[in-house]
């Protein structure tokens, strides 16, 4: 054996030592597809693992205090532009009519 | 002269031409209409604070008055929130509604500039003559056009402004941004309640609404332009509760 070819190294596994010079091209042929099939079996049980083991989908979160604070504030601004826009209708039908 | 007639809208001044020059820098830098239409918002900003100053320190003068109406009173606003819907909005419908704010301050322009004023009307009603009020204006058909300004202003600005907000917050993205969009639409609301209660007869509080409107969204556009640092991080990662 003078070289080996070896499709697996590249995807990070184990990999099957091949000896490319010694074979005919037939022989080749058959023990490459032998090895395909080999890696893919491994690949699809190691993928497999991976799925059972993953962890739930994480969330992304503010600090503490910005968690709360916020939705506070937002709802302190949504109260006062709808009291502001009722001033500014108000205003402008003249319900106010004592006023600048 | 004193500190609540004079002092506050000549801070409130000096305090939006700073925040102007710094919208401006930015748009040198990064280009975009929304920063050209804020920079232009603040200088009117700054323009109506000097007029109110100006009042205080020095007294009645018709082209003063005139243009601290049109600026500080009607345009204000509206070109703040144009350039919020520049920002958010289809560039299509921003560049409608950019012709129509062109227009409309045109014709802003000659209805005030043409108008007929009684200075001594600034002390009627629940006025007592020390702020600046639109009771002076005796055309008719001038300040009706304050709030249509004001309501497409505040809806833009502050809208827009708290949209930001709970966008960033719902993906819990941009913690600076979420802050600074809060303050932004905080400080743009505060002018509209000083005006507010200043016709309500709250003596004062349309140029402390108006200070504090500059000064919070300086501080809002500052926020939202720094990133928050890693000793406060913007978002931590967290496994959901269920």
């Amino acid at each position: 054996m003078k070289e080996f070819y070896n499709p697996i190294r590249i995807e990070g596994g184990h990999g099957l030592p091949y000896p490319t010079s010694i074979l005919s091209s037939e022989h080749r042929s058959a023990s490459f597809d032998i090895c395909l099939r080999s890696w893919w079996i491994l690949r699809e049980e190691t993928l497999t693992t991976d799925r059972r083991v993953k962890k739930p989908p994480q969330k992304r979160q503010y600090p503490p205090l910005y968690e709360r604070a916020v939705p506070i504030a937002l709802g302190i601004v949504a109260v006062a532009i709808v009291t502001l826009l009722l001033i500014i209708f108000g205003v402008a039908l003249g319900l106010f009519p004592g006023v600048g | 002269m004193n500190i609540s007639n004079t002092w506050l809208p000549l801070l409130s001044s000096i305090v939006s031409f700073l925040f102007a020059y710094f919208i401006f820098r930015r748009y040198l830098a990064r280009r975009g209409p929304h920063l050209l239409l804020w920079g232009i918002g603040m200088v009117l900003y700054g323009i109506g604070g000097f007029c109110e100053a100006y009042y205080g320190a020095i007294g009645w003068n018709p082209f003063i008055f005139r243009l601290w109406y049109l600026v500080g009173a009607i345009l204000v606003a509206a070109w703040l929130g144009q350039g919020t819907v520049y920002l958010l909005a289809k560039r299509k419908w921003a560049n409608g509604l950019m012709v129509l704010l062109g227009l409309g301050s045109l014709y802003a322009l000659i209805r005030v500039f043409s108008a007929q004023l009684d200075p001594s009307l600034l002390t009627t009603g629940v006025h007592t003559g020390s702020e600046l009020s639109g009771n002076a204006i005796i055309t008719p058909g001038v300040r009706t056009l304050t709030p249509i300004f004001n309501l497409y202003g505040t809806v833009a600005l502050v809208g827009g402004a708290a949209y930001s907000a709970w966008i960033f917050w719902r993906k819990r993205i941009l913690l600076h941004r979420t802050v600074g969009n809060i303050l932004i639409a905080v400080g743009a609301m505060a002018p509209a309640f000083g005006g507010a209660f200043s016709r309500f007869g709250i003596p004062g509080m349309l140029y402390i609404g108006e200070l504090l409107g500059a000064v919070l969204m300086f501080i809002g556009f500052i926020r939202a332009t720094i990133p928050i640092k890693a000793s406060a991080p913007e978002a931590t990662i967290s496994a959901p509760a269920s």
